[in-house]
């Protein structure tokens, strides 16, 4: 029996206010870790999603959209633009790769692509099985994409209208799988990537035959435009590029650039209010914890008058007494700190499977020595704050109150 | 040894007058006391029979005087050492006990041991515990023990370090007649067969007939 085994018996005397502030501790500690964790891991996430692109040629328009829509493949295209004219604007030797990429369709909410080869140059992807598409209605699948799909090559499949599942099926154009993909980690294993010109047939066909049955179609505006893309991505050759290019293609009339790490790190700067109010949030957490354990603390010191006193009848020095406050406090801080470990990665787990099934995004926290050490110290410093109060009363038990008792 | 060494007896005082706050109350009559006595200091309430003990234990300093126990001048210490020493050398027994109810037996035990910064014997824990009739009770809680197992926990805890000197302070005033024989024989034996002193602070005169001598209380000349 030691002094640290005497308040760990006290705080089973008390287990269910010790529980409490265990738990509150705990909720506060989850709250700053998972946002923290959380916070930091986005950026990343989307980083490894954009993979090898970095600009997006659009039309005219929110460059942020242009990256949710084109580099991550989270949200809808706004408009359309000439393949020739956009791509006219990233040609030349600062750019190592780049294609146009047509959206539309899509198969089981997966995504179908229309590209050129260079998408797999851009997103520096290999084969798992098969080859490049080399004719219309062939497609490659991305690793994810083929897993969920249960599609090999040689299988076919049907696109359907729209960029979530339930759409109009485009029944009349099958596609044939010629070629899976190796996981890339990047947005790439969730597409169904095909030749840009397969997009267009399909439409272009599709509403020939809307035109022939109901005398109309919403196919038109592609019908209108021979060659046009949703937008043009590109992999830089040199890191120059980002400060010319951009630049360049926004003072045309019709073109918009966007850089995904800019627009994302911009994104991650308006949610900074949020997260800084979840982070508060947190510290008020552990503060009213380790306020309830000060409380709680302070309040058994009194009760516990008579046992102070005679530990110091028994030879304890106050240094001892005191510690006995500070183990109690150490005690509860380390046990916040263990369920807080737990509930912040339940809590990351939920948002990482959350994220993934709404954006495709791979949420991958990696803990730094800074932040693991920042957390340990903060929750010791409360610790010890809750502590110092009932230790200096402790330290003061006199012998005589025994004696007097 | 420590400054100001004497020998033999386990308790010596020397002159020792008593003070609460500025005020002088007692003086306590120069005593050496020697392993297997039994003393009882008696006087009416308020006579200072607890100030007494506490100028014994090194609690609170005589206005003056010298104290020994064991050959070493208590108030001579430094107070942590003072602290550290009666945790090794003097035995405490307090009327209502004061185990640490959270804690079982034989950790209010160990805790004696811890406090004084000695390291504990689990032999002799064992002995002490089978001695007072405590064995299989090592891990009950004290304050599931009954009355009288209570009291010789609180017997052992005393005892637990081998001490010079057991001071009882009041152990009889909640007692019955037979209660009061029954403890005062195990204080008595206990003491005798630890080689220690045992002094006891009392006004139950029931006490006076089992002890070997009796020192009442007198105001300071």
């Amino acid at each position: 029996m030691n002094f640290v085994g005497l308040a760990a018996a006290y705080l089973r005397r008390r287990w269910g206010q010790a529980c409490l502030s265990v738990l509150v501790g705990a909720l506060g500690i989850a709250a700053i870790a998972t946002t923290l964790l959380g916070f930091e891991a986005l950026p990343e996430a989307a980083r490894q999603a954009w993979g090898g692109v970095d600009l997006v040629v659009g039309p005219k328009g929110s460059a942020l959209d242009l990256v949710l829509c084109c580099a991550l493949h989270v949200s809808d295209p706004r408009g359309l633009v000439s393949t020739k004219a956009a791509m006219a604007t990233v040609q030349g030797p600062m750019v190592r790769a780049a294609s146009p990429i047509a959206l539309g369709d899509n198969i089981g909410g997966w995504r179908i692509v229309g590209a050129t080869p260079a998408i797999l140059d851009i997103y520096r992807a290999a084969f798992a099985d098969g080859q490049a598409w080399t004719d219309k209605l062939q497609a490659v699948l991305g690793a994810r994409a083929a897993q969920a799909l249960h599609l090999k090559v040689g299988d076919s499949f049907v696109g359907v209208h729209g960029l979530v599942a339930g759409g109009e099926a485009h029944a009349h154009f099958p596609y044939r799988v010629v070629g899976i993909l190796k996981p890339t980690g990047s947005v790439v294993d969730q597409l169904v990537l095909t030749d840009i010109e397969t997009v267009r047939y399909i439409h272009e066909e599709q509403a020939k035959i809307e035109i022939a049955e109901h005398g109309s179609t919403d196919e038109a505006l592609v019908a209108n435009l021979p060659d046009a893309a949703t937008a043009i991505v590109a992999s830089f050759r040199m890191p120059a590029a980002a400060a010319f290019l951009p630049r360049q293609i926004d003072a045309t009339e019709t073109l918009s650039a966007a850089s995904p790490s800019l627009e994302i790190a911009r994104l991650v700067s308006y949610a900074r209010p949020l997260t800084t109010a979840v982070m508060a949030l947190g510290l008020l957490l552990v503060a009213v914890a380790g306020i309830g354990a000060a409380i709680g603390l302070m309040a058994t010191m009194n009760t516990r008058t008579r046992d102070l006193a005679l530990l110091r009848a028994l030879g304890a020095g106050p240094i001892h007494l005191a510690l006995v406050a500070f183990a109690e406090a150490a005690i509860i801080a380390v046990a916040a700190l263990a369920v807080g470990a737990v509930f912040t990665t339940g809590l990351l787990a939920v948002l990482r499977t959350l994220l993934a099934e709404s954006t495709g995004l791979l949420l991958q926290p990696h803990p730094s020595l800074d932040q693991i050490a920042g957390i340990l110290a903060g929750t010791l410093l409360v610790a010890i704050l809750a502590a110092l109060f009932p230790a200096l009363r402790a330290a003061h038990a006199e012998v005589e109150e025994l004696l007097r008792a | 040894m420590v400054e100001g060494s004497v020998s033999s007896p386990l308790l010596f005082t020397r002159d020792v007058v008593l003070a609460r706050g500025r005020q002088a109350i007692a003086r306590l009559p120069d005593l050496d006391i020697h392993a297997g006595d039994t003393i009882a200091i008696v006087g009416a309430s308020g006579s200072g029979k607890t100030t007494a003990l506490m100028a014994l234990s090194g609690v609170r300093a005589p206005r003056q005087g010298d104290i020994a126990v064991d050959s070493t001048y208590l108030w001579r210490l430094p107070d942590r050492e003072r602290d550290r020493f009666r945790g090794r050398r003097i035995g405490l027994i307090f009327q209502s006990f004061h185990l640490i109810d959270s804690l079982g037996v034989k950790a209010n035990l160990l805790l004696a041991a811890r406090c004084a910064g000695v390291r504990p014997d689990p032999k002799r824990l064992a002995h002490l515990l089978e001695k007072l009739g405590l064995g299989g009770l090592e891990q009950r809680r004290v304050d599931r023990l009954s009355h009288g197992q209570a009291q010789r926990v609180a017997v052992a805890r005393a005892l637990f370090n081998k001490p010079a000197v057991v001071l009882a302070d009041e152990p009889t005033s909640a007692l019955d007649d037979d209660a009061t024989a029954s403890l005062l024989s195990l204080l008595k034996e206990a003491a005798l067969s630890e080689g220690a002193a045992l002094v006891i602070a009392t006004h139950d005169r029931r006490v006076l007939s089992g002890v070997s001598r009796v020192i009442e209380m007198g105001r300071p000349s």
